[in-house]
């Protein structure tokens, strides 16, 4: 019995996505002193992969957290926004971990951990205890189409948060894309991202039509999520054509990378508060 | 100074303009702006639900597009006619970049580069034994030598990628053609299905369908029905997540709830006619309904029916109260009774049976196919362009051991 709770504590998944939050915060924080060190012209890194090894380790955390959740009620832990927001944050450093090595790698990581690691402290910080309680997903949310149009979606969200970061670090750090430099290296980080991202949002968004089709015979329902992911879909073709439009490429480029980020941003935080605004005790937004 | 132009310049004017990757940008922006505006000004309010009547659980999820008002910015003109434009642009794109994409994926490339080229290669490996090249390049075949020794290799990969973005355009056409059939030919339709009678689908009106049974103790577990076609039974199972297809529609457990049926017969055996509102054959309890009344006019006899709360929810084996009432108030007969049972009251013989109903919606829309279609079409050009970019690698070994080469984009990663 008390090993029983004592695994149940070790499993916690508060304490595995605060320690993730950690581990995130310092492969920020390293791919950051990395990245000013190679402007500064000193020899970059003792160690050139910490930043993935670091933001890697934090997103294997925060799958084992949902893991705990998914163990807890027996089924898929997806049901609350408090889950979506950790696996986006974990595909996010995944998708970083796995997807960058060598060139621009520490650039990408400041790009990865400036979102995921923001996101996961706010969402631990200001999702109430009540409502981060795992919840077994309703039985209309059933059948195999679910998880498929859940899992490859926040697949996609990974790619397409560190192309908006990118999109939105270019605009600060200024310049054009014909210049060298950190612009032109962050263009190609959010081509990566993007690339990444968009066949996932596409096949994303196709799983949850033949899903709502299974469900109750409609595949497309215009609700709150689906205009928000089909807003972000049209920007990232939007932002391909974009990338190789000439007058378009450079900053105007990176405000539809940023017009991602927010549009994403909204999908995750604030269509499901809109939709309980309209009908409330709407549990799950779709 | 007016320079005249001739139809065929003008024709080729407006195709490129309908085919320019500019004209697509300004199209997903006015595509992407609309809808985002659509999120928070509010849109002319659609039209109200059809056949709202049953509501046991409704378990269709739009209920928030309807308050927040997307479908009317998705009828709106402006809307649609950004939708129709850009659909006209990426079928032109299409056409147009065929030719260009077909004779890209089927040129004749040189596998062996004037030595001038390997000269000027940024790549250059020294010491590298010829047994060592199929480990150091992967898929590089050896495309002749020289009689000095030089032996030279090639490699590609990728070759049909950019057929990619003709599947991606394509399968956009794929959706207009779901949006299209989905707009002129779908339907659907709700039908309430009584416990055991067979009821005719509105569309087919050969098939019928029987409520036979539930999977748990609740039909929200899911209902067994039984499906005669005219020329062949068969037996479903369906469940709020789980649609079946049967006499070419797609059946959906819409609503369900209990229905509680009488039947009364006088003192000499005489059938008596049970009236229930609506002229239904049997007392439905739709959500919020804890009571429901019939009536015995030819004796001037009220009856109400009081389901516990756990019958409501679709249980048919729980007790309930049975209330009748002469005209004047009087009260003959007000208790607890088993769902199913007989009483003589008032010298007429009741007796009473209670079970579920459930109404299907029947979907028929020949827009789907299209959409999977459209969708694995995108997702397949999508996948080939994005993930698997087409590559060409030349190389040249000469006998001092040196190994040259290089790429179509730019030099090898060390």
């Amino acid at each position: 019995m008390r090993e029983s709770s004592r695994m149940e504590q070790l499993l916690d998944d508060t304490s595995l996505a605060t320690a993730a939050a950690l581990l995130l915060a310092a492969g920020t924080i390293v791919a950051s002193l990395q990245l000013l060190r190679s402007r500064a012209g000193e020899n970059p890194r003792a160690n050139p992969d910490g930043p993935q090894w670091l933001l890697g380790a934090g997103g294997y955390l925060l799958l084992l957290a949902l893991a705990a959740r998914g163990l807890t009620i027996r089924g898929w832990p997806l049901a609350r926004r408090y889950e979506i927001l950790l696996l986006s944050a974990a595909s996010l450093a995944l998708f970083y971990a796995f997807g960058f090595h060598g060139e621009h790698s520490a650039l990408a990581g400041v790009c990865a951990g400036l979102v995921a690691t923001p996101m996961l402290v706010l969402n631990l910080l200001f999702t109430p205890s009540g409502v981060r309680e795992p919840q077994p997903l309703p039985p209309l949310l059933g059948g195999t189409w679910f998880p498929v149009h859940v899992l490859a979606t926040v697949v996609s969200y990974g790619g397409l948060l560190l192309a908006g970061s990118a999109g939105i670090l270019g605009l600060v750090s200024g310049g054009s894309a014909e210049s060298s430099g950190i612009p032109r290296q962050l263009d190609e980080v959010a081509y990566i991202g993007l690339s990444w991202g968009y066949p996932w949002l596409t096949l994303g968004m196709i799983a949850g039509a033949v899903w709502s089709w299974e469900s109750w015979g409609v595949f497309w329902s215009w609700n709150s999520k689906e205009v928000l992911s089909l807003s972000t879909w049209a920007l990232c073709a939007l932002a391909f054509h974009t990338r190789r439009l000439k007058g378009w490429r450079g900053r105007p480029h990176r405000v539809v990378l940023g017009l991602v980020l927010l549009v994403l941003l909204l999908t995750l935080l604030v269509s499901q508060r809109l939709a309980q605004q309209a009908v409330p005790g709407i549990e799950y937004v779709f | 100074m007016v320079r005249e132009m001739r139809p065929q310049q003008i024709a080729r004017r407006c195709w490129n303009f309908l085919a320019s990757r500019r004209l697509s940008v300004f199209l997903f922006l006015g595509a992407v702006a609309l809808l985002l505006l659509g999120i928070f000004v509010p849109q002319p309010a659609p039209p109200p639900l059809p056949g709202g009547g049953i509501a046991q659980t409704e378990l269709a999820p739009s209920r928030d597009s309807r308050f927040l008002h997307w479908v009317g910015a998705a009828r709106a003109a402006a809307l649609q006619g950004v939708a129709a434009a850009l659909l006209l642009n990426g079928f032109v794109c299409t056409v147009d970049r065929a030719g260009r994409v077909w004779r890209t994926v089927t040129r004749a490339v040189p596998r062996r580069l004037p030595d001038e080229a390997y000269e000027r290669a940024p790549a250059r490996l020294g010491g590298v034994h010829p047994e060592r090249l199929p480990h150091l390049f992967r898929g590089l075949h050896n495309v002749g030598s020289s009689p000095e020794g030089a032996r030279f290799f090639y490699g590609e990969r990728g070759r049909w990628t950019p057929l990619g973005t003709l599947f991606t355009h394509l399968g956009l056409l794929f959706l207009l053609a779901a949006a299209i059939a989905h707009g002129t030919t779908s339907s659907s339709t709700h039908v309430v299905l009584e416990p055991g009678s067979p009821t005719a689908l509105p569309t087919r009106s050969k098939c019928l369908l029987t409520l036979t049974g539930m999977a748990g103790d609740s039909p929200g577990e899911g209902v067994r029905i039984e499906v005669d076609s005219g020329n062949r039974l068969g037996r479903l199972l369906l469940t709020p997540a789980r649609s079946r297809s049967a006499c070419g529609v797609r059946l959906y457990v819409s609503t369900y709830g209990l229905a509680w049926q009488a039947t009364a017969a006088s003192a000499q055996g005489l059938e008596l006619p049970v009236h229930y509102p609506e002229a239904a054959e049997w007392l439905h309890f739709t959500e919020g309904q804890t009571a429901g009344t019939f009536a015995l006019p030819a004796q001037g006899i009220t009856g109400t029916v009081i389901p516990s709360p756990d019958a409501l929810s679709g249980r048919p084996a729980e007790p309930l109260r049975l209330r009748l009432e002469r005209a004047g108030g009087a009260v003959l007969f007000d208790s607890t009774v088993e769902p199913s049972g007989e009483r003589e009251v008032g010298g007429i013989r009741l007796a009473w049976q209670t079970g579920v109903f459930v109404q299907l919606k029947a979907v028929t829309d020949p827009g789907f196919p299209w959409l999977v279609a459209g969708g694995g079409s995108l997702v397949l050009g999508a996948c080939l362009v994005l993930w698997w970019r087409p590559r060409r690698v030349w190389a040249r070994w000469t006998p001092d051991g040196v190994l040259a080469v290089r790429t179509d984009r730019g030099p090898l990663p060390q």
